[in-house]
C-alpha cells in the first residue's frame, strides 16, 4: 500500500515538473515524444499490426523532408 | 543562434509571413497551445489561427497567398497541411468567428527558442474545444481541469458571451466542482 502511495506521489511530482518546464523545453519534450511514438507505431506496423496513423505518417514525412532520420 | 527545437524556425516563417503582409495577427492554438500551458503529450501538427491583412471577399476563403508563399520557399503540401521545418502546419482563418477573433487578439506572448509568439490562453482554448465537441477536445479540457489551469470566472464569462454555457453544462458533470456553472 505504501509503495502504491509512493508511486502515485511520484507520478504527481513528475507531472508537476513537466508543467513547470519552460515553453522551449516543453516543445523539445514534445518533439522527443513524437519520435518515440513514431518508433512504436512503426514497429507495430512492421510486426503486422495496425498501420501508422495518417497524421503520424504526415509528421514523419515532414521530418524526412528536412533530413531528420527517424 | 542554435535552435533547441524545430518550432523556432517555424516561428521565424510565421513572423516573415506577417512582415510581408500575409497575416495581420496570428496565434498558436490547438493541442500545441495546450501543451505550452500544461504538460507535453503527443500531437503531430501545429494549428495557427490567423487574420489576413485584407478582408476576404467572395464566398470561398482563399488561402492562395499562404500557398504561394509556401510554394516559393519549397514547403510541401499535404491536403490541409503545409509542412514547414518538420512540422505539419494547419492555417485557420479566424475573422468570421468572434470567439477565435477574441482568442487571437487577447493571446499572451510566450518565448520559444528565443522567439516570441502569441499562444491562445487556456480559457479561450477550453471554449474553442467545447465548441468543437470532439472526444479529443474533451480530453484536452479534462487535462486542463486536472491541472487547474483555467480561471473559472474568466472561463464562465467567455462561455456566456459566446453562447457556449449550455454546451459546457452538458459536459460539466465530468469536471471539477469549480468548473461547473
Amino acid at each position: 500500500m505504501n509503495s502504491l502511495k509512493h508511486l502515485i506521489e511520484s507520478k504527481k511530482r513528475f507531472r508537476q515538473h513537466q508543467r513547470d518546464l519552460s515553453p522551449t523545453e516543453k516543445i523539445r519534450q514534445l518533439e522527443l515524444l513524437q519520435r518515440r511514438y513514431y518508433s512504436i507505431m512503426a514497429d507495430r506496423e512492421r510486426s503486422g499490426g495496425r498501420p501508422i496513423p495518417a497524421e503520424v505518417k504526415r509528421w514523419a514525412e515532414a521530418q524526412r523532408e528536412i533530413g531528420i532520420e527517424i | 543562434m542554435t535552435d533547441i527545437t524545430n518550432l523556432g524556425p517555424v516561428i521565424d516563417v510565421l513572423a516573415d509571413m506577417r512582415r510581408i503582409g500575409i497575416f495581420s495577427d496570428y496565434a498558436i492554438g490547438g493541442a500545441v497551445a495546450g501543451i505550452l500551458y500544461d504538460e507535453p503529450f503527443t500531437t503531430f501538427d501545429l494549428d495557427i489561427f490567423f487574420f489576413f491583412v485584407e478582408d476576404q471577399t467572395g464566398l470561398i476563403l482563399s488561402l492562395e497567398k499562404i500557398y504561394n508563399y509556401a510554394r516559393e520557399r519549397g514547403f510541401v503540401f499535404d491536403k490541409d497541411f503545409i509542412k514547414i521545418h518538420g512540422w505539419p502546419v494547419q492555417f485557420v482563418e479566424s475573422s468570421s468567428t468572434e470567439l477565435w477573433t477574441e482568442a487571437i487578439e487577447t493571446a499572451p506572448i510566450k518565448s520559444i527558442d528565443d522567439r516570441q509568439i502569441k499562444v491562445i490562453d487556456p480559457e479561450h482554448l477550453a471554449a474553442m474545444w467545447i465548441f468543437a465537441g470532439r472526444k479529443k477536445d474533451f480530453y484536452k479540457i479534462d487535462k486542463f481541469d486536472e491541472s487547474k489551469l483555467m480561471n473559472a470566472d474568466r472561463l464562465k464569462d467567455i462561455l456566456v458571451r459566446f453562447d457556449l454555457l449550455t454546451r459546457w453544462r452538458t459536459a460539466q458533470d465530468a469536471f471539477s466542482p469549480e468548473y461547473r456553472f
